[in-house]
């Protein structure tokens, strides 16, 4: 097999098939030992507040989704291991996207995608705090007067 | 009569009718030829067990002194579809990989 970019050739399996009468797809897989860390906080920098919780898939370049989602630690990092990686020009495109944050921060949901010129990388993530919203449960009959141990349950 | 097949195969079977009669039951050689020696006349070839398509071929084979040689052709296109995928992201396809077959001999 030729080199294929940003992938360990010699991980491909199976490396030798029998082409048979009635059978007319073969399928092979190749693996990658690069490290994509996806580092969330509040401002998108290394020291600001880490987002714990916020999720992430990987996905091909239509957005579909592949493997298991990945999370963010306390640290506010999430990692996708086994991703190419290749120094060299038209490196593999890692498309990902984010599926949720921490229910306290907003989040871009687009799809995204990075190269990793060696074999780790970190990529800072803004998350910024959600804006602050204020719901007042009043009476309908005496016009502002507020309603004490009222619940709203939001979905 | 020179029997030669397009792609060189060996061990395809020959057999030989002449008026219904199986006369030569055989195969090619190494080369994937295979010199037939009958006197002028018709007689029918069947060609098989060439791990090609088609896996049967049947030829009228007029001997003559014109034709000397008989080049049988197989159709090597039957299409089949190769998926190369991540190891670690199920189904994930990859992006400009490139793959390289050989035909090994059994």
């Amino acid at each position: 097999m030729l080199p294929t970019l940003g992938y360990d050739n010699t991980s491909i399996t199976p490396t030798e098939v029998e082409v048979v009468e009635g059978t007319d797809e073969y399928t092979f897989t190749i693996g990658a030992t690069g490290t994509l860390t996806l580092h969330v906080s509040d401002d998108g920098t290394d020291i600001g507040v880490p987002v714990v919780g916020a999720t992430f898939a990987r996905c091909d370049a239509e957005g579909t989704v592949y493997g298991n989602p990945i999370t963010t630690d306390a640290d506010g990092n999430a990692v996708f291991n086994n991703v190419p990686f290749s120094a060299e020009e038209n490196a593999p495109l890692i498309y990902y996207k984010q599926t949720a944050s921490d229910g306290a921060h907003t989040f871009d949901n687009t799809l995204q995608n990075t190269t990793l010129a060696e074999e780790t990388l970190t990529v800072e993530v803004t998350n910024a705090p959600a804006t602050v919203r204020n719901f007042n449960l009043t009476d309908t009959n005496y016009s502002g007067l507020p309603i004490a141990d009222g619940q709203i349950i939001l979905s | 009569m020179h029997l030669a097949n397009s792609m060189n195969i060996c061990n395809c079977r020959i057999k030989v009718y002449e008026k219904c009669k199986l006369i030569i039951d055989d195969y090619t050689d190494e080369l994937g030829n295979y010199y037939l020696d009958v006197p002028f006349g018709t007689y029918k070839l069947i060609v098989s067990n060439c791990k090609l398509y088609p896996k049967i071929q049947c030829f009228t084979l007029l001997v003559n002194n014109y034709d000397d040689k008989l080049i049988i052709n197989f159709n090597n296109r039957h299409p089949i579809t190769i998926k190369l995928v991540d190891q670690n992201y199920k189904g994930l396809p990859i992006d400009k990989g490139r793959m390289i077959f050989w035909i090994m001999d059994k």
